[in-house]
């Protein structure tokens, strides 16, 4: 082989493996869709069905059933389940669309979730609160303090799919310890978990 | 040439040393690239199987596409294993093979990090890659693959921290944390490399210092075959000589005998001629009586012509005449006139036996006659002083060979002599009267025959046993 092949060849390999990565961290790296949340907690969510809801923080964790990214928020919620007090309700709700069959929603990443101690698992027929909450990326995070008043919105990865420490599980781990929150958001990596072409009416759905 | 005592040994057996060292450098490098080629194949079969396991599709509500994670693992996988294995095919061993390797291997951990999701466990592979990276006894490749670690590193932690460390803030000496596990590994994976190195070269030089030694004693051995041959050689030589000299020494021991065999028909001749003389003088002259004599004298001629033939023929040297089928007794007999009027002159009884049945055997005629020769002139300087004074000579059948026994009225040898014998220059007798070969080439004439002599310590008297094969068709005729 010459060495004008190869030099041809190592620059090449070099520019298209470049390239290669370089989409694949583009990907991880782009966000999902932040949520439009409200700055409370909607009323036909609030203290139904939860007669202390206004005493402790709601900690909500929304998600796509199927999403595998989200396997990466469902480890960092355990390791922030463990880091905060048992004062913080924390609520993973699961999208169940219209129509799939029973075991649709039963994969690996809700038997994961169920599995953490202190975390209520509560099926979302349709997206009616996912839709509500004005939520749209699996992995979203939503706390409000006792008082129904939004504290932060976003994501507890550094990227989409990738475990470790990120700005999301720092700002609640932080603020939840010393009730200063510096800042209220963070990027959220995940699937969509409603299509956007359809609309679920917001007023039906299931309880906090 | 001796190599040893060549001054450039030391230089020869080191620069052999090198070369085999670089022969079997070569030879492990290429060996690691197949293997480690194999293993990057190997990991981007399982990071695809991976990836459709963890993370096969990405969701939209009810709508899902293929997931990027599976895409990347075929296409970056691939991508990242085909520059090893071109390099594998074409430059095998290069440098630039075992570097793309490392390289490669370093960015394969890298995708199977993403596609795991940046799980520590993975992580580990980074480590197992080095490890495997050892295997080429480079230290240099393990710093080509530690650089691409900590080059990623410091790139993405000043570009895209978050990709990396997961927070958007961190020292820019984050790196160096990573870098150290690396630098901690690399150090133990170093000095093994290096000393496994080392190791290697040592057997190569030892190795180099056993070809050497064995060249040297080829060469020794060649010399040493080269003498043996040559000294085999001058033997071979020595021994037709002594062949030769004992021949014409027996013939000169039969001079004397062969003088009288030839006077006394000459004398007959002389006597025969003067009768003829007187015969055709008388009156009237008798015709008859001439024709007698002359025919006396016919025979008388005959028989000097044959005694000349036999001698002529005796000392001519048979040494690479063809072997011939000829019959033992008319050997025996063919031998007898060239030395029995000296035997007769002495009253030296010769006895026959066996001479009625013609048994054959492939033969030089004259080297047998040369092995009675000599056994007849031993016996008459033996027994020639004596009172009782015969040989025997017996020939006989004995199944597929013959067996003639030489005879001599002698009190047979002692135990002591018979072993030495047949050595080579033993005589025992008077200096000057035997070359003390007769005996020994006598033995190697009839074991080029195929046969064997000895001396038959049963006998009372000196008796020689010479066995040798008969031919076919003698036995045929026998039977």
């Amino acid at each position: 082989m010459s060495a004008l092949t190869t030099t041809c060849l190592i620059f090449l390999w070099i520019a298209s493996l470049t390239g290669g990565f370089y989409t694949l961290l583009r990907y991880d790296s782009t966000s999902g869709a932040q949520a439009a949340a409200h700055a409370i907690i909607p009323p036909q969510f609030s203290a139904i069905d939860v007669p202390n809801a206004r005493q402790t923080h709601q900690f909500i964790i929304f998600f796509h059933p199927k999403c595998s990214c989200s396997m990466a928020s469902a480890r960092e919620l355990e390791r922030i389940v463990k880091g905060i007090s048992d004062e913080v309700r924390v609520t993973a709700v699961f999208y169940r669309p219209k129509g799939v069959e029973e075991d649709w929603e039963n994969t690996n990443l809700r038997d994961f979730v169920q599995a953490i101690p202190k975390v209520r698992i509560v099926d979302d027929p349709e997206g009616t609160m996912t839709e509500a909450f004005g939520v749209e990326t699996s992995g979203q995070v939503l706390l409000y303090d006792p008082q129904g008043r939004l504290l932060f919105e976003g994501g507890i990865t550094p990227s989409r799919g990738h475990e470790g420490d990120s700005v999301g599980k720092e700002i609640i781990l932080t603020g939840l310890k010393t009730q200063l929150f510096e800042k209220h958001s963070s990027l959220v990596f995940g699937c969509h978990i409603l299509d956007k072409n359809v609309r679920v009416n917001p007023q039906e759905g299931a309880s906090l | 040439m001796n190599l040893s005592s060549h001054p450039a040994a030391p230089s020869l057996q080191l620069a052999r040393g090198e070369e085999i060292f670089a022969e079997t450098e070569k030879k492990l490098h290429r060996r690691i690239d197949k293997l480690l080629v194999a293993l990057l194949f190997a990991q981007w079969f399982l990071a695809v199987i991976w990836a459709a396991t963890l993370s096969p599709l990405s969701w939209n509500g009810l709508n899902s596409s293929l997931h990027i994670h599976v895409k990347a693992a075929i296409v970056v996988g691939g991508l990242i294993t085909f520059f090893p294995f071109i390099l594998l095919r074409k430059a095998s061993g290069s440098a630039l093979c075992r570097h793309s390797v490392a390289i490669a291997q370093m960015l394969m951990s890298a995708l199977l990090i993403h596609i795991s999701g940046g799980r520590i466990e993975t992580h580990f592979h980074i480590f197992g890659s080095l490890a495997f990276l050892k295997f080429y006894r480079d230290w240099k490749v393990l710093l080509t693959a530690t650089a691409i670690v900590i080059i990623d590193h410091i790139g993405r932690g000043m570009f895209y921290p978050e990709s990396i460390y997961g927070l958007a803030s961190v020292s820019p000496w984050r790196w160096v944390e990573h870098a150290a596990w690396l630098v901690f590994e690399d150090v133990f994976l170093i000095y093994a490399c290096i000393t496994g190195r080392n190791e290697m070269r040592d057997i190569c030089h030892h190795q180099g210092e056993i070809e050497l030694t064995n060249q040297k004693i080829e060469v020794e051995v060649r010399n040493r075959t080269e003498e043996l041959a040559s000294a085999y050689h001058t033997l071979e030589l020595e021994r037709s000589k002594g062949l030769e000299a004992s021949r014409l020494a027996a013939l000169g021991e039969m001079a004397g005998g062969i003088a009288h065999e030839i006077n006394n028909p000459l004398a007959i001749i002389s006597t025969r001629s003067i009768h003829i003389q007187r015969a055709a003088q008388m009156q009237p002259p008798r015709i008859d009586l001439c024709i007698e004599y002359a025919n006396v004298i016919q025979t008388t001629t005959s028989r000097i012509a044959a005694i000349v033939s036999g001698l002529r023929s005796f000392s001519r040297n048979a040494e690479y005449d063809p072997m011939e089928a000829c019959s033992i007794q008319s050997i025996v007999k063919d031998t007898l006139q060239l030395c029995g009027e000296r035997f007769r002159n002495d009253s030296i009884e010769i006895k026959l036996k066996g001479m009625d049945e013609i048994i054959e055997i492939q033969a030089r005629s004259v080297q047998i006659s040369q092995v009675l020769l000599n056994l007849l002139n031993n016996s008459y300087d033996a027994i020639s002083e004596k009172r009782d004074r015969w040989i025997c000579i017996e020939i006989t059948r004995r199944a597929n060979r013959m067996e003639l026994r030489f005879t001599d009225s002698g009190e047979g040898i002692n135990e002591a002599l018979r072993e030495k014998i047949m050595h080579p220059f033993f005589t025992t007798k008077a200096i000057g009267k035997g070359t003390g070969l007769g005996l020994s080439i006598s033995k190697s004439i009839v074991e080029q025959h195929g046969g064997t002599i000895s001396i038959n310590s049963q006998c009372p008297n000196t008796q020689f046993v010479i066995e040798l094969p008969c031919l076919a068709h003698s036995l045929d005729k026998a039977s």
